[in-house]
């Protein structure tokens, strides 16, 4: 496996090293074990792996194509305009 | 030696190239959408309770896109182009730019040209699909279905370019991963079976996410960028 990490040092992912490539730039043989919600780090040869802080995210919804039509026909409905 | 007349000739040519080339630019049609607003082409609708939203944009991110779950299993969202919008006939090219969220265990997305509604079921495609951290690529022409042979495995809170294109006579779809802000090619193949070209395999342009058993409102996916070509449908001049 090579895994690859970007110019900050940072786990970008991994797959395996196809038959003849060279190790590219940016990546590495090192192994890695990393799991959901952690995030690693190269450095000076080794990673370094932490957990991952998830700030609350406020997720601002907004209305989908299918809740503005169920509300149009509710309104409608509402208003006698459709049965 | 070069004459004046090869000179004029080799002008000429150039000339010719560049008309050529802007003759192509201008008929290809293209879509994009930085998702700065709410004017992007592609209409959301919500899966199982899920929502898509605006989010925080970042560093050289502007116009942030989020697909989010419900509580509710298999929960997330879907921006598409119209239904049976698209019949894939070469040169169709997608660009897109996303980030993965902080947990990918039990999160599916689909993005590409796919007729899928769900992230769950479809009959065809030309698209990038996760799987919990693992992207390939896929085509299905009338649910026979090829993935790529090598797959690549995503980091959790990462941003990804991801390009496919489909050749210019339908006989190839390419699929490229780029690292975020970066040349630097991660992951390529490509398919050359079951591509869906034939009547009745139209299909639609998606981007989609579900999330297997979330337990309460969870990001799937964020969207910064993307781009539909079509560099090879009908002439507009």
């Amino acid at each position: 496996m090579i895994y690859f990490y970007d110019d900050n040092g940072k786990y970008i992912g991994c797959r395996e090293l196809l038959d003849g490539e060279s190790v590219p730039s940016k990546a590495t043989t090192v192994e890695l074990v990393v799991l959901d919600g952690q995030e690693a780090y190269f450095v000076n040869g080794a990673w370094e792996v932490n957990t991952i802080n998830v700030a609350p995210v406020a997720v601002t919804i907004e209305p989908t194509t299918e809740e503005v039509l169920d509300e149009l026909i509710t309104l409608l409905v509402d208003k006698g305009v459709i049965y | 030696m070069e004459t004046a007349l090869n000179r004029g000739i080799g002008d000429i040519n150039a000339t010719l190239a560049s008309i050529t080339n802007q003759v192509a630019a201008l008929n290809t049609q293209t879509l994009t959408t930085d998702f700065l607003d709410n004017t992007y082409f592609i209409i959301s609708a919500a899966i199982n309770g899920g929502a898509m939203g605006t989010a925080i944009s970042e560093v050289k991110h502007p116009g942030v896109f989020q697909i989010a779950s419900s509580a509710s299993a298999n929960s997330g969202a879907r921006a598409i182009t119209h239904s049976n919008s698209i019949r894939l006939s070469g040169g169709e090219k997608t660009t897109i730019i996303f980030k993965t969220p902080a947990n990918l265990t039990g999160v599916t997305a689909v993005m590409g040209f796919c007729d899928t509604l769900d992230a769950i079921a479809w009959a065809d495609c030309a698209c990038i699909k996760i799987n919990g951290t693992t992207l390939t690529g896929e085509t299905e022409s009338n649910n026979a279905g090829s993935t790529t042979g090598t797959s690549y495995t995503v980091a959790v809170d990462t941003w990804y370019r991801v390009v496919i294109e489909v050749n210019a006579d339908a006989t190839s779809v390419s699929f490229k991963l780029y690292a975020d802000d970066s040349d630097t090619l991660l992951w390529s193949n490509t398919l050359t079976t079951n591509i869906p070209t034939a009547a009745g395999r139209e299909l639609h342009y998606v981007i989609t996410a579900i999330m297997a058993s979330p337990t309460g409102t969870t990001v799937l996916l964020l969207i910064d960028y993307l781009n539909i070509q079509f560099t090879n449908s009908r002439r507009v001049v």
